[in-house]
């Protein structure tokens, strides 16, 4: 059952002040890890060369994970690091520089699987601890960090409840007595965390776990009526929101405990990666976005303020199929509607392997079966220097499922299909008959599934979803009927209407703010894997 | 008096309850010599605006006069005058709807069905309400329910006024939440006060016309999501809108551009969402300053709530 109000201030009244127990973590070999990733990244970006920013962009995905989410301390950073290919390799691309980076990375990043990762360490004996006295605890951690935290504890599984992964989860929480955290309070991006933390307390101690070098967001617990948490004595003109406002915000009472290696001396605001790759994705022409999660594996991105076509399944609504804003009036457990207008046969709840992606993915799946490392060489020496290139190429053989799971980028694809060496010949189709390159019909197949065909202004939209809207007000029992049972399904549009096609709906599983994306990526399906990338 | 929330068990009034409930009292209490603009931040979701607005709908049942009697019949001749829009009006006697006509030659106001035409008059227009809406004055009998729960809600607050039981007003309205009227209709309703034997909900102690039907009205209702507002009257003094959604709509809403608006919104939303609010006040800074008078008439506020208040400079 959700809080409710009387719950939350009688826990106020009983707890005027509460407090932040910080661990702060300093490690030499994991600082020296993060100083030199952070160096490759900075000088990957300052190119105009769209691999390299691709790779950097991987490289701060990766250290932004390690500093907000207990991993292991494993092979999986070496690996990371070697993503970039062998020094040799490296020296030759990018520079000296870089080269020097890159091998103090890899000697980091083998030193650190000496030890476990400290943040682990203090997590394990924080929980046993709070077990011990019989205390109430939740972590508050994105949805994909869970793993890690269970993981610290093999034997002894942490509850269901134990997880906080949203605003909404937070929200619904009836007090309690410790929230773990892991990594500084910001409101977006990685490890972020909802203001209402400091701001609105459920909890009386929080329990900090951070790498050294990564402060808090200077306005984490923002309120717009009240000061603001921690604001400096105004010396100035004070501003307009402070002027009338009687702050009667919770007291905090900080306690930083330092843990580990003192020898560590990266704990420095100028270390903080987490500000310092914010400000990059920021100088790049990127848009802000709300992701909507669609499935265990795909999400699509919105713009601020979008209008998304939606099915709301409540019993007795008034519009139940209408236009919502993504977090606002579009909520987790509604559908977001889907066209996929002129498709000839997507299948029924698959995007299906349509003519030319089965023609592919068949040969992508026979040469990565017998000769996957020649296969990879000769991607990357063709030009998709992707980190993680093998996982990807994994991720590009799996079957359709809501999409057809391919390369994001259309100079990727095309390099694909030529490493591949499919020509209209080696389809069977006539080669006089199509005008266009083999791997073009390919990628529009692609697009379809992904429905760009609705954003490229194949159809004018409000036009579009006027006469889609109404064609599904007719089918309204047969849409609330399936709602009912499945996640996902599908409506085929009646073949008498104006409109050609079907209609897919998707249950809205999760809706998360904090991404800076490209213009190219909005709007339409994409996998969470990729989706990370821009995570702010 | 006892209060419940969410089926838990009766207890006396919570502080942040009597907080808001007071407050709500204060800002419909505000003399129009300039525009007034609120907001109460809470820690979390709750009914708080309902609250608010029953507390500005307490303070008006204490006004002589504070109905919207006087101003029916000014406001049926002006809609007589509007050839956009056919308006249908109701009689407390006669079945039927009525279209209202244009004024004739000699200033008479005219409505009529398929079979019958009758003027309406200054002296008998209480019996006319308007398709939808509320009617202007109950009949003998169907006055308002739970006069003793808005005594009770605040005794140190003027009587309610016994006539106003049987007027509806439009002084205070309540912009519900963007994501609809009946998330807002729900949380109220979860809101319970016992007083003596009987037991009314938040809900109905709002006497929105559309959730307690039949009777008269004096919380006009705004919908945030569709934009549509009860009666339009123009007598609207004071907008507490649900949620920071409904506030930053309300602001802007050419139908309160002179109302006074106390926004109630919760702090655990994204952070856009507080952003969003943010940046307004910034906006507003350029022609409002801090209203310390009504700051120090609300105060102390209980732990976890922060408010604001804004005037027009």
């Amino acid at each position: 059952m959700a809080v409710t109000a009387s719950q939350v201030f009688d826990f106020l009244d009983r707890h005027p002040s509460c407090s932040i127990q910080r661990y702060e973590i300093h490690s030499a070999v994991f600082g020296a890890l993060r100083r030199n990733i952070r160096t490759i990244v900075a000088r990957l970006n300052e190119g105009d060369d769209d691999d390299s920013k691709e790779v950097a962009a991987s490289l701060r995905m990766r250290l932004s994970e390690w500093l907000t989410v207990p991993v292991s301390f494993d092979g999986a950073m070496l690996e990371s690091v070697y993503s970039l290919g062998d020094a040799k390799a490296v020296e030759a691309r990018w520079g000296r520089e870089v080269r020097l980076a890159y091998d103090l990375a890899c000697l980091a990043a083998r030193k650190i699987q000496d030890a476990e990762n400290p943040a682990r360490t203090q997590i394990r004996d924080m929980i046993r601890h709070l077990r011990s006295e019989g205390r109430e605890w939740r972590i508050y951690c994105h949805p994909r960090a869970r793993i890690h935290f269970e993981s610290i504890f093999p034997d002894a599984p942490l509850e269901a409840g134990a997880f906080l992964h949203s605003v909404r989860d937070y929200r619904d929480v009836q007090p309690f007595d410790a929230l773990i955290k892991v990594g500084p309070l910001r409101s977006r991006g990685w490890g972020s965390a909802p203001d209402a933390v400091l701001s609105a307390p459920r909890f009386e101690t929080l329990v900090q776990i951070v790498w050294s070098g990564c402060p808090n967001e200077d306005d984490f617990g923002y309120d717009p009526v009240s000061e603001r948490v921690g604001a400096e004595a105004a010396t100035g003109p004070v501003p307009i929101a402070e002027q009338g406002v009687v702050h009667r915000a919770v007291t905090w009472i900080q306690n930083v405990i330092r843990v580990g290696d003192p020898s560590d001396t990266i704990g420095t605001p100028e270390g903080d990666e987490l500000r310092f790759f914010y400000e990059l994705s920021r100088a790049s022409e990127m848009r802000r976005a709300t992701l909507v999660q669609i499935d265990e594996q795909d999400g699509i991105l919105y713009p601020p303020h979008s209008q998304v076509a939606t099915f709301d399944a409540a019993p007795s609504i008034d519009e139940p199929i209408s236009y919502r804003l993504p977090g606002e009036t579009l909520t987790e457990g509604m559908f977001v509607i889907w066209p996929l207008l002129g498709a000839a046969d997507l299948g029924a709840l698959q995007a299906g392997e349509g003519h030319y992606s089965h023609i592919w993915k068949k040969r992508l799946r026979e040469e990565f079966r017998y000769t996957p490392n020649d296969l990879l060489r000769r991607l990357k020496e063709d030009g998709i220097e992707l980190k993680n290139l093998r996982s990807c190429v994994r991720q590009w053989c799996r079957p359709a499922s809501t999409v057809i799971h391919a390369p994001q980028q259309r100079r990727h694809f095309e390099t694909l299909i030529r490493v591949l060496a499919i020509d209209h010949d080696a389809s069977g189709s006539s080669s006089r008959a199509l005008r266009r390159p083999w791997w073009e019909y390919a990628w529009s197949e692609i697009g379809h599934a992904r429905g760009e065909a609705i954003q490229s202004g194949m159809q004018e939209h409000e036009i579009i979803d006027e006469q889609l809207f109404a064609i599904l007000h007719d089918r309204l029992p047969e849409i609330q009927r399936n709602a009912q049972m499945q996640d996902v399904f599908q409506v085929e549009i009646p073949s008498d209407k104006p409109l050609k096609g079907a209609v897919r709906f998707y249950r809205v599983l999760s809706i998360e703010e904090g991404f800076l994306v490209p213009d190219t990526i909005l709007k339409m399906i994409c996998d969470l894997d990729t989706i990370e990338q821009w995570r702010v | 008096m006892q209060f419940s929330e969410a089926n838990g068990p009766w207890r006396a009034i919570p502080g942040w309850v009597d907080f808001l409930i007071k407050s709500g009292s204060a800002w419909g209490d505000t003399i129009p010599n300039g525009r007034r603009i609120g907001l109460i931040s809470m820690p979390c979701e709750s009914a708080a605006a309902g609250l608010v607005a029953l507390g500005a709908m307490r303070h008006r049942l204490a006004i002589d006069g504070a109905n919207d009697s006087l101003s029916h019949f000014r406001r049926i001749e002006q809609l007589a005058t509007r050839r956009d829009v056919e308006t249908f009006l109701r009689h407390d006697s006669y079945r039927g709807r009525f279209r209202l006509e244009s004024k004739d030659q000699s200033g008479l106001l005219w409505v009529r069905t398929e079979t019958v035409r009758m003027a309406i008059l200054p002296s008998n227009v209480h019996g006319w309400t308007l398709d939808g809406e509320a009617p202007v004055q109950a009949s003998q009998g169907a006055e308002l329910p739970h006069r003793d729960f808005y005594e009770e809600l605040m005794h140190d607050a003027g009587k309610p006024i016994l006539s106003n039981f049987g007027h509806s007003d439009s002084g205070t309205c309540l912009a519900g939440r963007v994501a609809g009227e009946s998330v807002s209709k729900s949380l109220f309703a979860g809101v319970r006060f016992q007083c003596r034997d009987y037991v009314a909900d938040l809900s109905c102690l709002l006497t929105i016309q559309d959730w307690s039907p039949g009777t008269i009205s004096r919380v006009a209702f705004f919908n945030a999501r569709t934009g549509r507002l009860d009666r339009n009257t123009g007598l609207t003094r004071l907008v507490v809108a649900d949620g920071h959604s409904a506030f930053l709509k309300v602001i802007e809403a050419a139908e309160f551009r002179n109302s006074n608006v106390v926004g109630v919104i919760h702090r655990a939303v994204d952070r856009d969402k507080l952003e969003a609010i943010g940046v307004k006040i910034e906006n507003l800074a350029q022609w409002y300053a801090a209203d310390n008078d009504m700051q120090e008439r609300i105060q102390p506020a209980p732990t976890g709530i922060t408010t604001l208040a804004l005037r027009r400079r």
